[in-house]
């Protein structure tokens, strides 16, 4: 055990020097497995693991989801989203926040990463709130949690990962992600109307809309509702897997980003060249996060947390709360993609021997990494805002998020507490 | 390096990673329309989609080096003075090089020895080596312009 102590300790060192996460976690799993079995195996593992995570299939998901978000935002239709939105919450008090969230979320329902909505959003949503006076604050923190919507409504390039390293039906983690999703579109909503209730000058209203502007502005989201549909309509009929269904979305968003003639040669070459480099970040994290399990792994670990929380002799709630309370504590300081992938190995085997759905441990994961993502001081989607919005302080932000950050903590409790939230739509499909 | 350069080796690895994430699609759509329509799926299709998957992500390592888009954090930052950190980045930069030097050394082993067992794909009459050996040149690609960064001074580090 002294070696995983040993490991952890340099890997953070590492990150800290502002080593590449993924080059870290290989660097130190490679040492690590040299060290515990010899120079000659690590060296082979290197090699198997490079290969393979290259050749995996289920792992073509990720740079097609990517592409669809990036192809979906080109053809305009997240301005579309935000729109309709606003024709239906303008009219109440912080509405323009509370019509961001909503579009957020719509917005997740085509685009599988919460960078991507965050940043999407941050363009459309931002100017209109700054237009009737809404504090940076609000306004910005309302796009930073309503972008962590992407991870968990489905598609989510998490809930992919979790499923591959899991084993996890990939279909079945989509269907558990989309109610705790709504849940958190509706708490956000909840907590901007307690925050401009208090103080009604952080959100002013706009005018009310009659019913026809609304429905016009609705009927225009077509786009969005027709993508959504054949992505999940055919992983669930069975028309193809969720695998391919990243390929029929990409393909979706090219028509439409094509249709509405958003597309020059050139927007395409860029969208693409964007595409492929996130692919190969993410990429590279996973190849590091896989030689790092691999050692931890090696090294026992699961074992070993297992037997120290079998010893504990305490009720599962209370373990899963601890271990939630580390993921939260962790994502202070870990960015979100490396934290699941690190913590996985480790804890899934712990919550699969307590007896916990792993379908549903899935969907909690991934909302303690929405959490994360807004959680000072590496909150990545506040960074991201941060690049597109450059004249809003990262402390003016980050204040902002704080009422967002409580209404999450109260999904979470709730998503733990009442599992039948999250698995009552597989259970359906099962 | 000059700009001219590093725009020439963007638009050459970045055009064509995106031609393979393109492919990559048209493959997926072409075998689920093929299957649902036609009765008649594209025979080795996902073995396709994997090698596309492949090249595509090591066309893209070399680009994410060159710009120093790795992900990384910033926590610690405000604790390097400036000429500490700049020295900093050049020690990363060199280990990341290191890095990728061993992936691409190990790669190559691993063709020679797809080589020597003759090993091929499963539906594809292609020996596997035909995809190790680009993998390890481009991360060789990677390692030599992760150098080239380390010594080169002006390059400001971005996000």
């Amino acid at each position: 055990m002294i070696e995983v102590s040993i490991g952890f300790a340099a890997l953070f060192a590492l990150i800290l020097l502002r080593l590449p996460i993924g080059f870290a976690m290989a660097l130190v799993g490679f040492l690590g497995i040299g060290h515990m079995i010899g120079w000659r195996p690590a060296l082979a593992l290197v090699q198997q693991i490079t290969f393979d995570t290259g050749l995996a299939y289920e792992l073509s998901v990720v740079p097609l989801f990517v592409l669809m978000g990036n192809l979906v935002a080109r053809a305009g239709l997240s301005g579309e989203l935000y729109t309709a939105s606003h024709a239906w919450l303008g009219h109440r008090r912080g509405g323009l926040a509370m019509a961001t969230i909503v579009a957020c979320g719509g917005f997740s329902a085509i685009c599988g990463s919460s960078l991507a909505t965050a940043a999407t959003m941050a363009k459309v949503a931002m100017p209109s709130m700054r237009r009737f006076g809404y504090a940076d604050s609000l306004a910005a923190g309302s796009i930073a949690a309503g972008g962590t919507l992407g991870i968990l409504i489905p598609p989510s390039v998490i809930l992919v990962l979790y499923g591959i390293m899991t084993g996890s039906d990939i279909g079945l983690l989509f269907a558990a992600g989309l109610l705790p999703g709504l849940l958190g579109v509706l708490c956000c909503i909840a907590a901007i109307a307690v925050i401009t209730r208090r103080n009604p000058a952080l959100g002013p209203s706009d005018v009310r809309q009659d019913l026809a502007a609304r429905l016009r502005a609705t009927a225009r989201v077509w786009g969005v509702l027709v993508l959504f549909a054949v992505v999940m309509g055919g992983i669930y009929t069975g028309l193809f897997t969720p695998t391919e269904a990243a390929g029929i979305g990409a393909f979706g968003g090219l028509l439409f980003a094509a249709w509405r003639r958003r597309l020059s040669l050139g927007a395409l070459a860029a969208i693409l060249t964007e595409s492929v480099e996130t692919t190969a970040m993410l990429f590279f994290v996973l190849i590091g996060a896989l030689l790092f399990s691999s050692f931890v792994n090696l090294a026992g670990l699961p074992d070993a947390l297992a037997t120290l929380v079998a010893g504990l002799d305490q009720p599962p709630l209370i373990i899963l709360g601890v271990i939630l309370l580390l993921y939260l504590v962790m994502g202070c300081v870990l960015e979100s993609l490396s934290m699941v992938l690190l913590t996985l190995p480790v804890f899934y085997p712990l919550v699969a021997d307590l007896g916990f759905d792993l379908i549903w441990f899935g969907v909690v994961v991934v909302v303690v990494t929405e959490i994360s993502l807004i959680t000072p001081p590496i909150g990545l989607n506040v960074f991201v805002l941060r690049s597109v919005l450059p004249d809003v302080p990262t402390r003016e932000i980050f204040r902002g998020v704080v009422p967002f950050w409580c209404a999450d903590i109260v999904r979470l409790s709730i998503i733990v507490l009442v599992p039948g939230l999250a698995l009552w739509l597989p259970a359906l499909i099962r | 390096m000059s700009a001219r350069a590093s725009r020439a080796i963007e638009v050459c690895l970045g055009g064509l990673g995106g031609l393979a994430l393109l492919a990559m699609m048209a493959v997926t759509v072409i075998d689920v329309a093929g299957r649902s329509l036609l009765d008649r799926p594209l025979p080795g299709g996902f073995e396709l989609a994997e090698i596309l998957l492949a090249l595509m992500i090591f066309l893209g390592l070399p680009l994410v080096s060159m710009r120093g888009g790795h992900v990384t954090i910033t926590l610690a930052d405000s604790w390097f003075a400036p000429r500490a950190a700049r020295l900093r980045d050049r020690v990363i930069a060199l280990g990341c090089a290191t890095i990728c030097g061993v992936i691409a050394w190990r790669l190559w082993v691993l063709g020679d020895r797809f080589l020597s067992y003759g090993d091929v794909f499963e539906f594809l009459p292609l020996s596997k080596a035909a995809i190790a050996f680009p993998m390890s040149v481009l991360a060789a690609v990677a390692a030599i312009l992760l150098v080239v960064r380390a010594f080169n001074a002006q390059d400001a580090p971005r996000r």
